[in-house]
């Protein structure tokens, strides 16, 4: 094989055959399967208007999961390993294979064992897995530039151009950086149930970060863009809605203008009362993720995260739960949909379930978690293809999509329009959660008062804090502004796994506290 | 993993080769294998679970190379190959190196050391743990958590007991070579960090235990994390929740670790003095913490879980004094921050002129916390120690309080207005008690009190510190901590749940 991209379709005619030559000696093994993966990148990035990094880079994930039994007993193994070129030689590929799948087994059949040892010492349900029926497919990536085939030069010289360009918008401007990236993914995975999922992904990626001062104080102001789509998104914007981005240099050059007006702005002083608050559907792009969506996964919902990221305010027990409960208002309705062209798009899970529309709450009360195999057995329902790794060699675990609030019928200068008194919440910047996601705090870009209607003095350094069920049962007006984010950075799980994602919502109003310096 | 002599061989063939090379002025040569094990505990009482949830590893091996060309004095080019260490990977990275340097100003040299550096072995206890030996001391801290659970006093039935956290060891092997470095550089290091969680949702307790070390040993004295876990949540359980408002403070080890490693550590690098966004920035001349209080960073500290003799960037790693009487005394650099920092505008050098700038923390670090030949030098910290002259015996910290509260762990730390404005929120997570007349009484429920505060009034408002440092683990985060517990004057507390969810 010349080219790394060709060990996904090596494996797509071969690697059945041998996934089944390895399960079959091994009767204990309920469920396997192997996950390849080729990744071609291009970054860039400048500090200042000068260059900063420019790489390109090529590589090949390997990960095999085995699901073993000793009676009722399910025990997990997992072992990735990443590969390099040596991929292309399909006997060194084999021989990473099977190495893998030996790792996997042993440590799926020594964990089987000890949980039924557990289990017979402390009886009780036994977790299970849920079979679903297999599938073929081979999906390629969407993208009008092929991501190989860009000159890197360009990449490069676009960051030192917008880096430039800022760093010559004024005084204030102490510190830039722009980077971009460009990557084209291929993605196989094959189970013993006889799957064989092929999905091809382009990701363009840009960033920036700004430090402003000024006489009266000083903003640092970070923000992504990403699309599933070639680097052609970078250089003219794109996408469709409800996910539609500028530009690089455009996006780059708000950011940086507005970092220099918030230098210049006074700090937001906390209110002491619940104020009415109008959120953008920037903000609610992280109240979406950390409110909705994170406590929406089931592995959190299950406590099986509790020494982690926490648990989830959906779910107390099986018995005693928010599933159709009314947990916000009629005007709430909440969703993940990787069907939607987002950050979060997939066909397949990395359990070779599809992927699926799962709606969170509707109409303010709650529905669904996005689930897994294994979790989908606990809850008594379906999968609904959430299982997801940030590469190949890790372990899957639940993941949001495209996950979001779902629009009104009202424009945003509508609610706003019919504020007497309130705030303007603009702009997502950092969330701190409560442990079940039952509280938060989360700071924002911009912050305007609104006065009879109008919006007046902008702040910065605020941010809104409000108990979750409350923020969202006060939620008295939903704009038809939907609009989608990328999220490139979400972190999740031992090691650590960076998974993209979307996040959205539309203009929302509702109340809390504004919190300042 | 390839042995350390393995990597050594490949950099002296890997040396030559380059020496050869057309088009350049220097360059550097990093190779690395390693590892990560995981072993991820998950137990639950009234739901179905299974103990252990699933052992998992991750093996990365990769070269890195670093060049700057001989047709620009300040052109710089990096490239990386996954895969197997061999000249044909290393011609090519460098090729591509050439391929996409970059005018960069401020990169107009390597990193250079002359000094003899012998490579630095580690002990071979975890080096040749099997992740089955590793994932039986995974299932031996989850029975020592039931065991102590089994011996309980009162706890209603059902109890929806939890335990999770996890067991990961990570081991690597580095090797670095090239131009401006004498000899081949090369380390190999061990570890392993623990964290256990225990909630007991029938009375609303939850307590954690975190250990991490270097041998067998530690890893056998780590087993008792479960057992530890569970008895602070059997103690914590029933607990009450204290009105909104500023309280004194006991702030335990691991809400110290927390705020040091969000708050203060990313604003004690020279890259964030270059960027103007440390909490420190314009504060040099000034006590930004108790004069009592030291906080160094040591990779190769003999009392550490991280041991690391080489840096990434081929450097002997030694001790930096971030903090010296409570003034800002050193500053985390990898080699290129050191450059641009000192290149930097007469503002910002001015900022840092008479701090100790040594260019030993370029660390080429992944996510999960192992070095990684792919990811870039970046300052980072390995043992992080914050000290305290004349601190008090622990159990007397109470009652420096007086009345107040006792924080044993937080969660969910971030600097709320950016770094440099060094204010920052969290929620009280467990294994907190009131403190009454001085001392410590009824536990506190988790999840129930929001933290705003600014690290000054953290650290600048010290009332006493204990006279013991404990070792304490940030998720996510690659750093160990060894610190002591603070007496605070005060920190503003809110409440999350005005309407509690059912």
């Amino acid at each position: 094989m010349n080219d790394l991209f060709e060990t996904v379709d090596y494996l797509m005619q071969h690697g059945e055959d041998e996934l089944a030559r390895l399960n079959r000696p091994r009767r204990d093994t309920w469920f396997s399967s192997l996950r390849l993966e080729v990744i071609f990148r291009r970054a860039a990035s400048a500090d200042n208007g000068a260059a900063r990094r420019s790489t390109v880079t090529q590589s090949a994930g390997l990960g095999m999961s085995v699901l073993a039994r000793s009676g009722a007993a399910l025990g997990f193994g997992y072992s990735g390993l990443e590969l390099g070129s040596e991929a292309r030689s399909a006997h060194k590929l084999l021989a990473a294979l099977r190495a893998g799948y030996a790792r996997a087994y042993e440590r799926a059949r020594y964990n089987a064992r000890q949980a039924a040892a557990l289990a017979r010492s402390r009886p009780g349900p036994t977790p299970g897995w849920v079979a679903t029926p297999s599938q073929r497919s081979n999906l390629p990536a969407r993208f009008a530039r092929d991501p190989t085939g860009l000159a890197q030069s360009e990449l490069e010289a676009l960051c030192r151009q917008v880096s430039g360009e800022i760093g010559g918008l004024g005084r204030e401007v102490v510190f830039n950086s722009v980077s971009a990236m460009t990557e084209l993914r291929r993605e196989l995975l094959i189970t013993s149930e006889g799957s064989v999922l092929a999905q091809g992904f382009a990701f363009a990626q840009g960033d920036c970060y700004v430090v402003a001062q000024s006489a009266q104080g000083h903003d640092e102001s970070h923000d992504s863009i990403g699309q599933q789509l070639g680097p052609e998104v970078l250089f003219e914007g794109g996408g469709e809605p409800p996910m539609v981005t500028p530009s690089l240099r455009q996006f780059a050059l708000d950011l940086a203008g507005e970092a220099r007006m918030l230098a210049a702005a006074p700090a937001l002083r906390p209110s002491e009362e619940e104020a009415v608050v109008v959120t953008d559907p920037h903000f609610n792009a992280l109240v979406a993720h950390e409110i909705v969506g994170h406590p929406s996964e089931a592995d959190r919902a299950l406590k099986m995260e509790a020494g982690y990221a926490g648990r989830s305010w959906f779910l107390r027990s099986l018995s005693d739960n928010q599933i159709g409960c009314q947990i916000g208002s009629a005007l709430l309705s909440a969703c993940s949909d990787p069907s939607l062209p987002g950050y979060g798009h997939y066909a397949y899970d990395h359990e070779g379930v599809a992927g699926q529309r799962v709606t969170h709450i509707d109409r303010g009360i709650y529905v669904d978690f996005l689930n897994s195999r294994a979790t989908a057995a606990i809850l008594g329902v379906a999968p609904n293809g959430s299982a997801r790794a940030s590469a190949a060699p890790y372990a899957p675990l639940i993941r949001m999509s495209n996950t979001f609030i779902l629009p009104g019928q009202r424009t945003p200068e509508e609610i706003i329009g019919e504020v007497n008194h309130g705030y303007y919440v603009c702009g997502s910047r950092t969330p701190s959660i409560a442990e079940s996601r039952e509280n938060f705090r989360i700071s924002a870009r911009r912050v305007y008062a609104i006065e009879h209607g109008r919006l007046g003095q902008l702040y910065r350094a605020g941010s809104l804090a409000a108990d979750a069920k409350r923020f969202f049962s006060q939620i008295d007006a939903a704009g038809n502004d939907l609009h989608l984010f990328a999220i490139p950075n979400c972190g999740k799980g031992q090691p650590m796994q960076i998974k993209r994602m979307s996040n959205g919502g539309p203009t929302l109003r509702s109340r809390g506290y504004l919190l300042g310096v | 993993m390839p042995t350390l002599h393995a990597l050594r061989d490949f950099l002296t063939r890997g040396l030559a080769r380059a020496a050869r090379e057309p088009g350049l002025r220097q360059f550097e040569i990093y190779a690395q294998s390693g590892e990560q094990i995981v072993a991820r505990l998950n137990y639950t009482s009234d739901l179905p679970s299974r103990g252990v949830e699933e052992t998992k590893s991750l093996h990365s091996q990769g070269l890195a190379v670093r060049v700057l060309t001989d047709d620009d004095p300040a052109r710089f080019g990096s490239a990386s190959r996954a895969g197997e260490l061999n000249l044909p990977s290393l011609c090519a990275a460098l090729a591509q190196a050439r391929r996409e340097a970059v005018h960069d100003p401020h990169f107009q040299s390597l990193p250079a050391s002359r000094a003899p550096a012998a490579a630095t072995w580690e002990r071979p206890g975890l080096m040749g743990l099997t992740s089955l030996a590793l994932t039986g001391y995974a299932w031996r801290i989850l029975r020592g958590a039931l065991d102590t659970f089994d011996h309980r006093e009162e706890v209603p039935n059902p109890p929806a007991l939890i335990v999770g956290g996890d067991l990961t060891l990570t081991r690597d092997r580095i090797a670095v070579a090239g131009s401006q470095l004498s000899g081949i550089r090369a380390d190999e290091s061990a570890h392993f960090t623990a964290t256990v969680t225990v909630v007991i949702e029938a009375t609303g307790a939850k307590s954690a235990a975190s250990a991490a070390g270097r041998s067998i040993d530690q890893l056998e004295q780590a087993v008792q994390l479960g057992a530890q876990a569970m008895a602070g949540a059997l103690r914590g359980g029933n607990g009450i929740c204290p009105p909104e408002g500023r309280y004194p403070v006991l702030l335990g080890p691991q809400p110290i670790a927390e705020i040091l490693g969000y708050m203060v550590l990313p604003s004690l690098s020279a890259a964030s003095f270059y960027r103007a966004d440390s909490a420190y920035y314009g504060r040099l001349a000034s006590a930004v913490m108790d004069p009592r209080l030291d906080l160094e960073d040591n990779p190769r500290a003999a009392w550490g879980a991280l041991h690391r003799q080489i840096s990434c960037e081929g450097l002997s790693t030694t001790r930096t004094s971030l903090i010296r009487n409570g003034k800002v005394a050193g500053l985390m650099a990898s080699y290129y921050d050191t450059l641009r920092l000192r290149a930097a505008q007469a503002g910002v050098a001015a900022q840092t002129s008479g701090l100790a700038l040594k260019p030993n923390c370029g660390w080429r670090l992944g996510s999960y916390g192992g070095r990684r030949f792919d990811a870039p030098p970046r300052a980072v910290a390995s043992n992080v120690a914050l000290r305290a002259r004349g601190g008090r015996e622990e159990g007397k910290l109470a009652g420096d309080i007086r009345h107040g509260i006792q924080v044993g762990r937080v969660w969910y730390t971030y600097p709320i207005n950016g770094q440099r404005a060094g204010d920052f929120t969290c929620t009280v997570s467990g294994d907190s008690y009131l403190i009454v007349d001085g001392r410590v009484s009824a536990p506190i429920v988790p999840n129930r009190l929001r933290i705003n505060a600014n690290i000054d009034e953290v650290f600048n408002a010290v009332r006493a510190a204990g006279n013991r440092t404990h070792l304490a683990l940030v998720w996510g985060e690659p750093h160990v901590f060894y610190v002591p517990a603070l007496a605070v004057d005060s920190l503003s507390f809110a409440p999350v749940g005005r309407e509690p969810p059912r």
